[in-house]
């Protein structure tokens, strides 16, 4: 098992290779760079050529791109990922901010969606085919299907606006003294319009899987030994039907920082989503390449993690050493 | 025990009720909260609004894609600096009326000219947030250090003092230990020593620079001010741009969070009195919609440049005010005049075959008027001979391109840095205009080239899509003559200039100024299409906030000595 580990952790640094050479190639190529992104447009077109180029030689950006990369990369590895362009501050700072704001978001969205999905896809479960399980299901596909941000939308119309409790968007009210429930009330609604997808996907996996497990002989002897039903499902069903859940669980972590960016967008939350969608804009490269990266290193630790969890939800799987 | 397993209390009930209570008391926190974000507040502010003759929190919105900084506002980069910084927490020298017509006296009580000297007489009892006096050392330290400074002035705005103050260049160059040019005689007096005897365009220049703590910034080491090897100013990475903002002006920072939020607290000693509001604070939004939903529902109480696709929905709320100011600056094709476009007459041609009115309409929601020449200043207003080039008439542009000896099987290329979906209807109606005139046209979207094909020869582009400005006072238009990158300068225009930016009387200048508009509109190497728009939308709740700056250099906005917010 730990020879597993370690090997997975070691592939890391090669596939972590791999997606910042390819990262930073296409944030090279795009259109725009940081100095005509930071200059009024107004003023951009009463400078002179030589202003723009001193500009850009201040900044180290008249280097080739794969000189440029390789001066990142020596940094990098030395745990320096460098200085934010647009914010003069160490990019690990502003990631570390912009993760402050992120995480309670995510942490909530993962826990409602975690509990919802699965609790809803028990009881669709329970009873397939049943007008519940109809609307559970429609639930489930609008969930995977609408995009969340139009679901972040009509969130803050009906509950912002038209039912005014809870705030619009921000990390707290401004002008208002910090509290804690200030701070809960800006994360529930961003939160519930993270969630929706992932509830959707668990309710359906779980569902299915669950059904797949509900009518084999092990549930049947369960019984015959006269365990109460919720003990049946909940111990015997459930755990068997896990390893999909937890897949589809790896998956979604990372993920949500994907839908961060829109989410984050919507409600104006300065997390790690949008402090991306800045860092795009500025072409603020040493901050979009810190974003890459801390991205990458959660999408090969959360698979990680998936693939030790399948040992805990069945004893059956074993790694091998060597 | 017993307890839980009555009938009226099971185990589950309790659990249930547990979790019922749990819940409510997380809405319980949250409400009190959420309560302050909308219209709630206005109870408590209206029970403190006549003890203290207004008060209450203003927040002011203002869309922007990217991020603001830092608090250190000697720098105008682009956006939303200008809001949240001068005239807030900062004052400069003087400013100018929303209209561009009067100037308005801020740090400066009053000035004078004589010949190439400009003496500002700066006003006396002015204090800087921490209580220290301003003085003419900080205007010293502000237009002899830092500005011109070889380690910051890479985007600082220097040039508009190249050549304009004596020996601004050779300091900003590090041909010089100081700017000779510049002098403070006493605490309360400045003197500019100028190259030539600039008048309006020089007062023009000053709007753009915030006046800095001396006795704050001097503690940096100069050679700390400039970009290190890592590519981080160090003016920036201090306390002062991180923390204290410390400025003269009616607010001082109470608050920031980088990306977040600025909050300010009234400045007690303000020199023009302690500000009525309680609090104030500024929010970027990334998202216009987001900004949208925030004045909807009252957040924000003041929204800065909202996007004219929101104007509808903005005129149907009955709890907000829309002041429409567009500033001195406009959409425009820049022509390169090297190639197919050389010919004034196809130039005139492909603006008379532009209906402007119905882009104004069908485009900019009649948030702007349509536009009538090429530049304007002030009250001077149009004059006709320079309007006929901004008129609507298709025969006449025909008739134009074919003496100019367009080949009408030619594809015009218009360029752009990229294909904006915001921007799409309005290209498609230029294009179906021109193509009315039997103009083919084609995009030619730079992309990664941009730059390059901007600024290297052979400039291989016809006309580029951008944001044009023709500042508040006729000095502030000598770019669009002389720009290299649209082919040879035009030096019968920059002699224009040049002689109008010296002229002191009123009369002269105006005059001078429509005949400059005239001759612009006619050569027509930037075909304006219109004014971007300016769209604030103000919260009735606001009492006296309803002048709003223009977008570019600073102007006259909110008095934020006797803004307020009502119930």
């Amino acid at each position: 098992m730990s020879t597993y580990i370690l090997r997975r952790i070691l592939l890391v640094f090669p596939l972590l290779l791999g997606v910042t050479i390819i990262n930073y190639t296409i944030f090279a190529l795009a259109p725009g760079d940081p100095v005509s992104a930071m200059i009024d447009p107004f003023e951009l077109s009463q400078m002179t050529e030589e202003d723009l180029q001193a500009a850009r030689e201040a900044l180290g950006l008249n280097e080739p791109v794969p000189v440029r990369y390789l001066l990142w990369l020596g940094q990098a590895v030395q745990g320096n990922l460098g200085y934010s362009i647009w914010f003069n501050t160490p990019v690990f700072d502003v990631m570390l901010r912009a993760l402050g704001n992120s995480m309670p978001v995510m942490i909530f969205a993962l826990l409602i969606s975690t509990i919802a999905g699965i609790t809803l896809g028990i009881i669709s479960a329970l009873k397939p085919y049943s007008l519940l399980d109809s609307v559970l299901t429609t639930f489930a596909f609008a969930g995977v299907a609408v995009p969340g941000f139009f679901f972040a939308l009509l969130l803050i119309y009906a509950v912002a606006i038209k039912m005014d409790i809870l705030p619009t968007g921000g990390v707290t009210t401004p002008g208002v003294e910090p509290s804690l429930g200030n701070r809960l009330s800006h994360i529930i609604l961003p939160g519930l319009a993270l969630a929706y997808e992932t509830t959707g996907s668990l309710l359906r996996y779980t569902r299915s899987s669950l059904l797949e497990v509900l009518h084999q002989d092990y549930m049947t002897t369960a019984r015959a030994k006269g365990l109460v039903e919720h003990v049946v499902i909940l111990r015997h069903g459930l755990r068997n039907a896990l390893l999909p859940i937890i897949t589809i669980l790896g998956l979604r972590l990372p993920s949500m920082f994907g839908g961060a960016v829109l989410i984050e967008t919507v409600f104006n939350y300065p997390g790690i989503g949008l402090t991306m969608v800045q860092a795009t804009g500025m072409r603020d490269y040493p901050l979009l390449m810190g974003g890459v990266l801390m991205t990458a290193v959660l999408v090969l630790l959360s698979n990680l993690l998936a693939d030790l969890s399948y040992t805990v939800a069945d004893p059956r799987i074993r790694y091998e050493e060597g | 025990m017993q307890r839980f397993e009555s009938r009226d209390i099971t185990r589950r009930n309790f659990l249930k009720g547990s979790a019922l209570a749990a819940a409510g008391s997380i809405l319980a926190a949250c409400a009190p909260a959420a309560a302050p974000a909308g219209e709630a507040p206005a109870a408590d502010e209206a029970e403190a609004a006549p003890e203290s003759m207004g008060g209450g929190t203003l927040v002011f919105g203002y869309p922007q894609k990217t991020s603001y900084s830092d608090l250190l506002a000697v720098e105008h980069n682009a956006g939303n600096r200008n809001y949240y910084l001068m005239g807030l927490t900062h004052n400069a020298l003087l400013t100018i009326s929303a209209d561009y017509t009067e100037w308005i006296p801020e740090l400066a009580e009053s000035w004078e000219f004589e010949g190439n000297t400009a003496t500002f007489h700066l006003r006396q009892g002015v204090t800087w947030h921490d209580g220290e006096p301003f003085t003419s050392a900080d205007v010293l330290f502000t237009f002899g250090r830092l500005v011109g400074h070889p380690n910051v002035n890479q985007w600082n705005g220097v040039r508009h003092f190249l050549d304009i103050v004596v020996g601004m260049t050779e300091f900003s160059e590090g041909d010089a230990d100081e700017v000779v040019g510049l002098s403070a005689p006493d605490d309360y007096t400045f003197v500019f020593e100028m190259t030539n005897p600039y008048r309006g365009a020089f007062l023009e220049k000053l709007l753009y620079f915030a006046i800095m703590p001396k006795h704050l910034l001097s503690l940096i080491p100069e050679d700390q001010w400039g970009i290190d090897e890592q590519g981080q100013q160090g003016l920036k990475n201090t306390e002062y741009a991180k923390k204290q903002g410390t400025g003269t002006g009616p607010f001082r920072v109470s608050n920031y969070i980088p990306d977040q939020v600025v909050e300010y607290e009234p400045f007690e000693d303000y020199f023009k009195g302690k500000p009525l509001l309680d609090k104030a604070a500024f929010v970027p939004y990334t998202d216009q919609l987001a900004m949208a939903a925030a004045v909807e529902k009252g957040e924000c109480h003041i929204a800065i440049r909202t996007p004219q696709s929101e104007f509808e929905r903005f005129k149907a709320m009955d709890h907000v005010n829309i002041v429409l100011n567009p500033g001195p600056s406009a959409f425009a094709w820049y022509h390169n005049v090297r190639y197919v476009l050389a010919d004034k007459r196809v130039r005139q041609g492909l603006s008379l075959a532009l209906n402007r009115p119905q882009i104004a309409k069908d485009f900019f929601f009649d948030t702007v008027g349509h536009i009538q020449a090429s530049l304007e200043y002030g009250d001077y207003g149009i004059s006709p001979d320079a309007a006929q080039w901004f008129e609507y008439n298709p025969e006449r542009a025909r008739q134009l391109l074919e003496d100019g000896g367009w080949d009408f099987d030619y594809t015009l290329r218009l360029g752009m840095s990229s294909l904006t979906p915001t921007y799409e209807p309005l290209y498609a109606m230029l294009r179906e205009m021109w193509g009315e005139v039997g103009i083919k046209t084609e995009f030619q979207v730079m992309a990664a080239e941009y730059t390059n094909i901007l600024n290297n020869p052979p400039w291989d582009f016809d006309t580029l899509f951008s944001g044009y400005g023709w500042g508040l006072t006729p000095g502030g238009f000598t770019h669009n003559f002389t720009g290299p990158r649209w082919g040879d300068p035009d030096l019968t225009g920059k002699e224009m200039i040049d002689e109008l930016i010296l002229l002191d009387d009123e009369a002269a200048i105006r005059e001078g100024s429509l005949r400059l508009q005239e001759y612009a509109s006619e050569l027509q190497r930037h075909c304006v299409i219109a004014q971007v728009p300016g769209i604030h939308v103000v919260n009735n709740r606001v009492q006296t906030g309803d002048v709003v700056p223009v977008y570019g250099a600073r102007t006259e906005w909110i008095d934020w000595v006797n803004v307020h917010m009502s119930a």
